[in-house]
């Protein structure tokens, strides 16, 4: 246990290498008639980390226990290190107990008849290793994550973070090349929750494990990883970072899983000269487009692959907290794409005021200031950047 | 008063004003006694004969006079001291292989992909509803030394002895009780073998346990608290009960601990010894619960959640014909094979030990039915006593559940182990116990004697089934109605009642199907004119074993609509 610490450096200077050190494989799976994943690929680099992100039901958790090797895929491939765990073709499944991974469960799984010494001492006593070794071992591991002298206790009656941290520290005390996190932060409150993300984000950086980690929420995901992996319907939606997935989603799905909650369907009016509005525009085309929702023109940017044709459809995607929301009358003249509209709802929630406005032809969800005076009923004008916007081609779909 | 009566009701419901306040706190007063009072009876109805039994173990001699001479006596009886080490052979035998049938049984149905699964399920517990006794009887049609079906079989197609099995003896004696304690222990390890979180098991082999390891540092501990519940009962009921060994141990001369306590108490009879067997056997059930109790108190973690667990399933491969070859043995020994004798031997003019059709007959019926005064009169009571005394337990228990879970004494959890103590106690010994408190009372040889019998006896059961649905039903939806102004008897009859319906029709078919077949505790308080079937198949198998065996048809029939009926209740009070 003594490297447990010094691993660090190394491993994360090799974070985004080249090396794929988990490979997935056009997997499938269904159960019964019901397809769960449908042709999954993805690489996970040594060292880092990879969220799998997803409503539920896409078939994160399917991909994570298939990589595990609770479930087996009905086609594909998986490796882990340099072995392949899973071929359908060479009718390779290695059980989960050959795998040498560490997983957290969505549950904690902490077994209830064991204390939390025996608890996070079983993958070493599966191991072989002697009792004092596994005794030192665990004691390391327990204060790591937070437990010091919590050895003896029975782990019936600890509280939901302490059996997290108690199944953390199983899932990581034999030291193996990848851990496996299902929702594991998903049973926690609020509180508790963005502060287990903190540690949890420290811990993996310091002991540069390779991790897969599932999860539906998207703050989750962004915070944690070096890749995020968006799946929908069995299938990889999209791949990215997290901060090219938040600014610069690729599809209206992704785009209203990390908050693009206003998506309005449209068509192309104009397309202006091709320009570098912005001061860094190099390779990226950035064509000015307006666009017309339901009667409303909006000026925005196309950024797409092919270029823009007058008529194309097109879905507009803009975040809420984006929306500017001023008095009515209150034009400001240099900014595009105001609109009149009539506050329909509003929902106070401390720092923000939830608002749904209401234009002669759009519904808007705008996030104003929690101080702000707005009521139902109001005239307000909204304004949205022209930059804040996303347009994505509808023609294909 | 009709006025003030619609008021009240009105008034009940929303807002009542301060003069109905006053009435319907006075209402509420004395139905609220209810569940105290049924908590009262159900602690007379186990201290009387419990007290009743020790005050005539300590009373001996032509005189009278106090002593310990009784205890001292049966110290040094050697017929004794052999009754109790056959108890404990055929207790540990039955309980060992009930356990071993039920997780083995209980394992394929719920967590692998054998075929018939769904089927099995119901068919496990059927034994549960046939009667031990008849159980007993059957297999003496199947393995009585020469003139058993399977002997003949033995003898005709393998060509060996034909007392190849012989069902007379501490062997037959522990086989047919572990056939019909299986389902026992079968209901208990079920549960949390179908909702036990899956993630604990796949937490285990994740972190490099292989299947084995993961059922022996995993699986079979979490198991541990239900198979041991389980096995405690089977150990506790089997060593009492009564008509298995008498059946089949008694014929040659072998005695358990509830026969010679029978053969005490038949003339020249000994009382005083009688009830000191009687005192030792509390003793050791008190002992046990006590055991029990904390053993629970210091595991009583759940692995039985509220979430809807989809356990794994084992592909077993070309083992599921292994699995499904022990279902069917099992299924055979318990219930088919058992089956097809009493009703070959029914329908037979005389048993030989193999059918001829020649031979078939419907006379025994025409004879049980419509001529044997004994044996109708002895189905005519068996329905009686099984529906009122049914109705009486349930009653009862609901009101004990209720005030044991919702009541607010601190003497709850000692009510509690003094109320769930007939669990354990061997039905003759409380049927001695009861007899000894009340012979000299007019109730002595009525029905109404029989009666008491029952409902103490198995009260506790029906109050299990109850407790664990009232425990499943949060008080806030009492509470909310009584926030909305019900009083506690609406409360009652508008929320409670029915959500605990199922429970109640559960509990209620259970009571029915152990009345109909009890003996033990009756056996020493019939008379006659209160004779019941279990007590007619005694009497009759003095005489003609086919007339047994046509009556056994009939209680095995009456007992089968009663499955039926808790079958077809379970999922059509459920889809409710």
């Amino acid at each position: 246990m003594a490297n447990i610490g010094v691993t660090t450096s190394d491993s994360t200077r090799q974070k985004g290498s080249a090396t794929p050190f988990v490979r997935v494989t056009a997997i499938r799976k269904s159960f019964g008639s019901v397809p769960a994943l449908q042709g999954v690929d993805f690489d996970v680099p040594l060292g880092s980390t990879v969220s799998l992100l997803g409503p539920s039901g896409c078939g994160k958790t399917t991909m994570l226990r298939s990589i595990a090797g609770l479930e087996t895929p009905n086609a594909g491939r998986i490796s882990i290190g340099d072995s392949v765990v899973f071929d359908s073709e060479r009718k390779i499944n290695l059980p989960s107990e050959s795998r040498q991974i560490g997983m957290v469960f969505q549950s904690y799984a902490v077994w209830p008849h064991m204390t939390v010494g025996q608890n996070v001492g079983f993958p070493l006593k599966i191991r072989r290793i002697p009792a004092r070794e596994i005794e030192s071992r665990v004691r390391d591991v327990l204060s790591l994550v937070g437990l010091d002298g919590y050895g003896e206790r029975p782990s019936t009656n600890l509280s939901g973070g302490q059996q997290q941290r108690v199944a953390l520290a199983r899932a990581i005390v034999h030291e193996p090349r990848l851990v496996l996190f299902d929702e594991p932060l998903s049973n926690l409150d609020a509180k508790l929750r963005e502060q287990m993300r903190t540690e949890l984000k420290l811990l993996q950086d310091r002991l540069g494990f390779t991790a897969i980690y599932v999860t539906h929420d998207q703050e989750e995901a962004l915070a944690l990883s070096d890749t995020v992996i968006v799946m929908n319907h069995g299938r990889v939606e999209a791949m990215a970072s997290p901060r090219e997935l938040f600014t610069n989603p690729r599809t209206p799905f992704v785009a209203n899983f990390v908050g693009f909650d206003n998506l309005h369907e449209g068509e192309i009016e104009w397309v202006g000269p091709p320009g570098d509005l912005s001061s860094n525009a190099t390779e990226c085309t950035e064509h000015p487009v307006g666009v017309s929702v339901g009667g409303l023109s909006l000026r925005s940017f196309w950024r797409g692959d092919v270029p823009p044709r007058l008529g194309m459809p097109v879905t507009l995607a803009f975040r809420s907290e984006r929306v500017r929301i001023r008095p009515a009358g209150d034009r400001n003249v240099s900014d595009t794409n105001q609109y009149e509209g009539v506050v329909e709802a509003c929902v106070y929630l401390g720092k923000y005021l939830d608002c749904v406005i209401a234009t002669e032809s759009l519904r808007v969800h705008a996030l104003g200031p929690g101080d702000s005076a707005i009521e139902p009923g109001d005239r307000v004008t909204i304004s949205i950047g022209p930059e804040e916007c996303i347009i994505f081609d509808r023609s294909n779909t | 008063m009709e006025t003030r009566n619609s008021n009240a009701r009105a008034a009940g419901l929303c807002m009542p004003s301060s003069h109905q306040v006053v009435r319907s706190r006075h209402v509420i007063f004395t139905f609220q006694m209810l569940p105290g009072l049924a908590v009262l009876i159900g602690v007379i109805l186990v201290a009387g004969p419990f007290v009743a039994t020790i005050v005539r173990s300590v009373v001996a001699g032509p005189a009278d006079s106090v002593s310990l001479q009784n205890f001292t006596g049966l110290l040094s009886d050697q017929r004794f001291r052999a009754a109790v080490v056959n108890t404990l052979i055929t207790g540990t035998g039955a309980t060992i292989l009930s356990c071993v049938f039920a997780l083995g049984l209980a394992w394929i149905v719920a967590r692998t992909d054998a075929p018939g699964r769904k089927w099995f399920d119901t068919l496990n517990v059927v034994p549960f509803f046939l009667s031990p006794y008849v159980g007993a009887m059957s297999w003496i049609g199947l393995a009585a030394p020469n003139e058993g079906l399977l002997n003949h079989a033995v003898s005709l197609y393998l060509s060996g002895p034909d007392d190849f099995f012989n069902i007379y003896s501490l062997w037959g004696v522990t086989w047919v009780l572990s056939l019909f304690y299986t389902p026992y222990v079968y209901l208990f390890v079920i549960g949390p073998m179908r909702h036990m979180d899956p993630a604990l098991e796949d937490a285990a082999r994740v972190h490099g346990a292989g299947f084995w390891l993961t059922i022996r540092h995993v699986t079979a501990p979490l198991m541990m608290p239900a198979l041991l519940s389980g096995a405690l009962i089977v150990f506790v009921t089997s060593s009492g009960l009564f008509d298995v060994p008498l059946a089949l141990a008694a014929p040659r001369g072998i005695h358990t601990i509830p026969t010679q306590v029978f053969s005490l108490v038949q003339y020249p009879s000994d009382y005083g010894k009688a009830a000191a067997v009687g005192v030792f056997v509390m003793a050791i059930t008190v002992i046990f619960s006590m055991l029990q109790r904390s053993y629970m108190r210091r595991r009583n973690f759940a692995t039985v959640s509220g979430k809807g667990y989809r356990p794994r399933i084992v592909r077993l491969g070309r083992w599921r014909i292994a699995a499904l070859a022990f279902e069917l043995f099992y299924i055979a020994s318990g219930v088919v094979l058992p089956m097809v004798a009493l009703v070959l031997v029914s329908i037979s003019r005389l048993w030989t030990g193999w059918p001829d059709l020649t031979q078939f007959t419907l006379s025994n019926y025409d004879e049980i039915l419509f001529h044997n005064d004994l044996a109708r009169r002895a189905i005519i009571n068996s329905l009686v006593i099984a529906v009122i005394g049914a109705t009486i337990g349930v009653v009862l228990s609901f009101l004990q559940s209720y005030y044991l879970h919702r009541g607010k004494s601190r003497l709850r959890p000692l009510l509690d182990a003094v109320l769930s103590l007939p669990l354990g106690i061997p039905g003759i010994i409380l049927g001695l116990g009861i007899l000894i408190l009340l012979i000299r009372t007019p109730l002595y040889a009525t029905l109404w004697i029989m009666l008491l019998a029952y409902v103490a006896r198995f009260f506790p059961f029906a109050m299990r089934s109850i407790s664990a649905m009232l425990l499943s039903i949060s008080p806030d939806l009492e509470e909310s109605a009584r926030a909305c102004g019900a009083s506690w008897l609406q409360t009652m009859t508008a929320v409670l009642l029915p959500l605990m319906k199922p429970a109640l029709v559960a509990a209620w078919l259970m009571l029915f199907v152990v009345f109909i077949r009890e003996l033990g505790s009756t056996i020493l308080l019939y008379a006659q004119g209160t004779e019941t079937i279990s007590v007619a198949m005694i009497t009759l198998g003095e005489r003609d074993f086919a007339l047994v065996a046509t009556l056994a048809v009939v209680q095995a029939l009456m007992l089968g609509t009663a499955f039926l009926l808790s079958r077809w209740t379970q999922s059509s009070l459920v889809e409710n």
